[in-house]
């Protein structure tokens, strides 16, 4: 059985995606000592090229598949555009028997992810997380009030199986009916969320899957990085009142949505001028 | 750095080890997780302890699912191990926090 880790990038004009795959699988090769492979496009690769990255040092596998639905989002205080709609192809796309999807923007600083390896389940979801000092978050519970449980699409693990085969069809269904979807929800249908089509089909499908065994820890788009090690992460971030609080995460994996400052900070532990 | 100097003045000492705390906890948690045969385990003193009078090969992991375990004595020296480092480390830091008196020594900086 052939186990890897699938990373998504699709640059945009304003957030190189492709350094923070780079990053993330320098991350992965020091703490999960796994392969990893790319889902990416022309214009990325291009982009990488021209900052004279060699995408073969990083990657087994470079998989080009053009995604051409944009989409906009506001993070950080602006508006960005962004294209990740292909997740839901996962299932076509991956060269691995056994597949972990991991978001670009996760701090690797351990082995536990690893855990997921030769498990006797097909899929293992994520759906337990905390914000990195508590702050209550209603979004990352349920979709809306007296609506359906949130699911992460930030973390999935999966096996070449039926299930997980029905599993991306109905990702796919989803995507390519949101509005519908959407409206039946009660949610926005913009921007389409891989997070709500990962909600929504695991709902609907009614399998009682087991989850990935860790809390997914996170820092909001809003909070500071100050600094980034293999070894910690350090943020500033908001409370009430204008206040702000640091906070020192070690040894422990970290999701950072301020992806402003992830590309940053990134590039200078890679060694990279952008 | 003016940002830095700010958020410290306006840091909260018992907060900020709280929180720290907390980190430590939840690595402790994440720690005492191990894989074994297809299933996962959190393992505890308890467990630990129980699995020496067992009879069955079977054992419930985590999520319910019955695991074979051929071999208990592999089990125990994986899931020992995994308990005594996680154990020993949260140990450490958790005295190491004590020790510290201000918001910058707490984070390390």
């Amino acid at each position: 059985m052939t186990q890897g880790i699938l990373l998504f990038a699709h640059n945009s004009e304003e957030v190189n995606y492709g350094v923070m795959a780079v990053w993330m699988s320098e991350r992965i090769a020091r703490f999960l000592g796994k392969p990893v492979s790319i889902v990416t496009d022309n214009y990325t690769v291009e982009s990488l090229k021209a900052i004279s990255i060699d995408l073969k040092k990083y990657f087994d596998n470079v998989i080009i598949n053009e995604c051409n639905t944009t989409q906009t989002r506001r993070l950080s205080g602006e508006n960005i555009i962004f294209k990740n709609l292909d997740r839901c192809d996962a299932y076509d796309l991956t060269p691995y028997d056994e597949t972990l999807i991991l978001d670009i923007d996760i701090a690797i600083m351990s082995d536990r992810l690893n855990l997921v390896w030769d498990c006797a389940d097909n899929i293992l979801i994520s759906n337990k997380s905390t914000d990195v000092i508590d702050r209550p978050y209603n979004e990352f519970g349920f979709l809306k009030d007296h609506g359906i449980e949130f699911q992460w699409a930030t973390e999935f693990y999966f096996k070449k199986s039926e299930i997980a085969e029905a599993f991306f069809d109905k990702c796919k269904s989803i995507r390519d009916n949101y509005a519908w979807y959407s409206m039946l929800y009660g949610m926005s249908n913009h921007p389409m969320r891989n997070d709500h089509i990962w909600s929504i089909a695991i709902h609907e499908m009614n399998v009682p899957f087991n989850k990935i065994p860790r809390v997914l820890r996170f820092a909001t788009d809003l909070d500071d990085l100050v600094e980034l090690s293999s070894e910690r992460a350090l943020f500033n971030v908001k409370v009430k009142d204008g206040k702000t609080r640091l906070i020192n995460i070690k040894d422990q994996d970290v999701h950072i949505l301020n992806k402003f400052e992830l590309i940053v900070l990134s590039a200078i532990e890679l060694g990279i001028m952008l | 750095m003016e940002n830095l100097d700010q958020a410290l003045s306006f840091a909260n000492y018992q907060t900020t080890l709280t929180q720290q705390r907390k980190l430590l906890t939840q690595k402790f948690q994440e720690a005492t997780v191990i894989a074994y045969n297809g299933g996962l385990f959190k393992i505890t003193p308890e467990l630990i302890g129980g699995v020496k009078n067992l009879q069955s090969k079977w054992l419930l992991d985590m999520n319910g699912t019955p695991i074979k375990i051929e071999n208990y004595g592999d089990f125990l020296v994986d899931a020992e191990n995994a308990y005594n480092k996680a154990i020993s480390e949260y140990g450490e830091e958790f005295s190491s926090l004590r020790l510290k008196r201000n918001v910058k020594s707490l984070v390390n900086l």
